[in-house]
């Protein structure tokens, strides 16, 4: 497992366009929490409006299309120039392909999640000065949702990886999931409460903070994007383990 | 020793592989010839266990594909070019296949130059020529020293100098005592390459041995090849756009 382990790895970190992916995951959501901080008007926010333990934490959200982008790519590419049939001719263990490609998924997505997060809440509060907070004051809370966009990230990396195994093409997996994060989704909770079970909208409030709008707790909504990472992983593995690779 | 024995692929009613038997023995180059879909890259398939058999076996010194613990040591393949991703350097698509079967990387540089592919390892695979393409495929087939080789169709769009290659690169990995099994749709092409010939059309094996036994009463193998396909190719036999020709 520690050989097709390292040989996923290598081959998610020796392509431009997922290198770039990362990148850009690790750069939007800092950049963004820095602009919106000198952007700050204290005398526009409404006392008690945005608490401001989750200042920085509110542009995690634009970190989630990178990340479908880099889970579908990191799938996808094994279906273009058929390069799924040198990765089975080499290991020909389905299970131990599937399980590396889920863990890199997560892994990385993870690592992103951490770095880019970090980063822009500092950035944010160093930016914000006397109307952020002191390293010192930075609270458990704000290491619980440092926590909660790591889950996040992992588990909608998770699912869009099983959904482009699925279809075996990270076009048609990023043309569903992307508007979905995109705000399609909540824009449409409002009149359709059972919206708030899709995969995006579950677990939003791991991000930040949607008062008001009727969506799951953080907890509840990781669990259902648990059961929708899990079955469409089951699903995923199900395809992957029964097809041809035939001539794609 | 690859022994494929009567193999059945069936895709909905239609068998394209129908009880194909046959082996491929060490040190000689055997010659897998059929016309356009005869079936031949399907029983590669799944002798490289891509796809599953309906039933029969496809068997590597009596073990499956699929039971290989790490089966680049064993067998190199390259099956329809190099399958590869444009985006990624020759040298890094070299490197992910050597780690996945624990090949130390310092064996890429040698397969490389076997290859004659040194100066372009950090060249991106999109840049790479059709020939250039398929010496990557060999280069990748190559990296695990394996005792067998398969090879689809490994000279298709390769200019003379290409196919020369190929040809004394076959010739002398069966002088190293390796299984050779080499598909192709050319039996011209194979004549002067293959110890051992298999014959398929439709799925079935319709001649098979050495050159002599293969050729029989007609002039040459090609003449033969054609003999035993007749009326089961892709294509209507003696008629271009639809109209029997005189």
């Amino acid at each position: 497992m520690l050989n097709t382990f390292r040989s996923e790895l290598t081959k998610a970190l020796t392509l431009r366009s997922i290198q770039a992916t990362l990148l850009a995951a690790v750069l939007v959501p800092p950049l963004l929490a820095f602009f919106s901080g000198l952007a700050f008007d204290p005398t526009r926010t409404a006392s008690g409006g945005f608490p401001v333990e989750s200042h920085g934490f509110e542009t995690a959200g634009f970190g989630q299309p990178i990340i479908i982008l880099f889970a579908a790519l990191l799938v996808g590419t094994e279906y273009l120039d058929a390069q799924v049939r040198t990765t089975l001719i080499a290991t020909p263990s389905r299970a131990r392909i599937f399980g590396a490609k889920l863990m890199i998924t997560a892994l990385l997505s993870a690592v992103v999640a951490a770095l880019s997060t970090a980063v822009a809440v500092l950035l944010k509060h160093a930016v914000l000065d006397d109307h952020g907070l002191d390293l010192g004051q930075f609270s458990t809370a704000m290491a619980w949702n440092l926590l909660g966009v790591i889950v996040n990230y992992s588990l909608l990396g998770l699912i869009a990886a099983s959904a482009t195994m699925i279809m075996r093409n990270y076009i048609a997996a990023i043309v569903v999931l992307v508007p979905m994060v995109l705000g399609l989704t909540i824009s449409l909770v409002g009149a359709i409460p059972l919206l708030k079970f899709l995969p995006d909208l579950a677990g939003i409030q791991l991000l930040t903070a949607y008062p008001g709008i009727g969506l799951l707790e953080s907890i509840h909504g990781a669990l259902v994007m648990m059961i929708w990472a899990l079955g469409l992983g089951i699903i995923g593995w199900w395809l992957f383990s029964t097809r041809d690779v035939g001539t794609s | 020793m690859i022994e494929i024995s009567n193999l059945v692929k069936r895709h909905g009613t239609s068998n394209v592989i129908d009880d194909l038997s046959f082996t491929a023995h060490p040190g000689r180059v055997t010659g897998f010839l059929g016309p356009n879909g005869a079936g031949k890259s399907s029983t590669l398939r799944i002798l490289l266990g891509l796809d599953r058999a309906t039933a029969g076996t496809a068997l590597i010194n009596g073990a499956t594909y699929r039971s290989l613990r790490n089966p680049l040591r064993t067998v190199g393949a390259m099956l329809d070019g190099p399958g590869a991703t444009k985006g990624r350097t020759a040298k890094a698509h070299l490197t992910w296949i050597a780690q996945s079967n624990g090949i130390p990387v310092s064996r890429i540089n040698e397969v490389l130059a076997m290859t004659g592919l040194s100066g372009a390892s950090r060249t991106r695979i999109g840049g790479f020529s059709l020939g250039m393409g398929q010496r990557l495929g060999i280069a990748a087939a190559l990296l695990g020293d394996p005792e067998i080789l398969v090879l689809d169709e490994p000279t298709n769009g390769l200019d003379p100098d290409g196919i020369r290659w190929i040809r004394r690169f076959l010739r002398s990995m069966a002088a190293e005592g390796k299984t050779v099994l080499v598909s192709s749709h050319l039996m011209g092409e194979m004549e002067e390459t293959a110890d051992d010939f298999v014959v398929i059309a439709q799925g079935r094996v319709v001649a098979q041995g050495t050159g002599d036994e293969v050729r029989g009463n007609h002039s040459n193998l090609e003449t033969a090849f054609f003999a035993l396909t007749e009326g089961q190719t892709e294509y209507l036999s003696g008629r271009i756009d639809g109209v029997e020709q005189a």
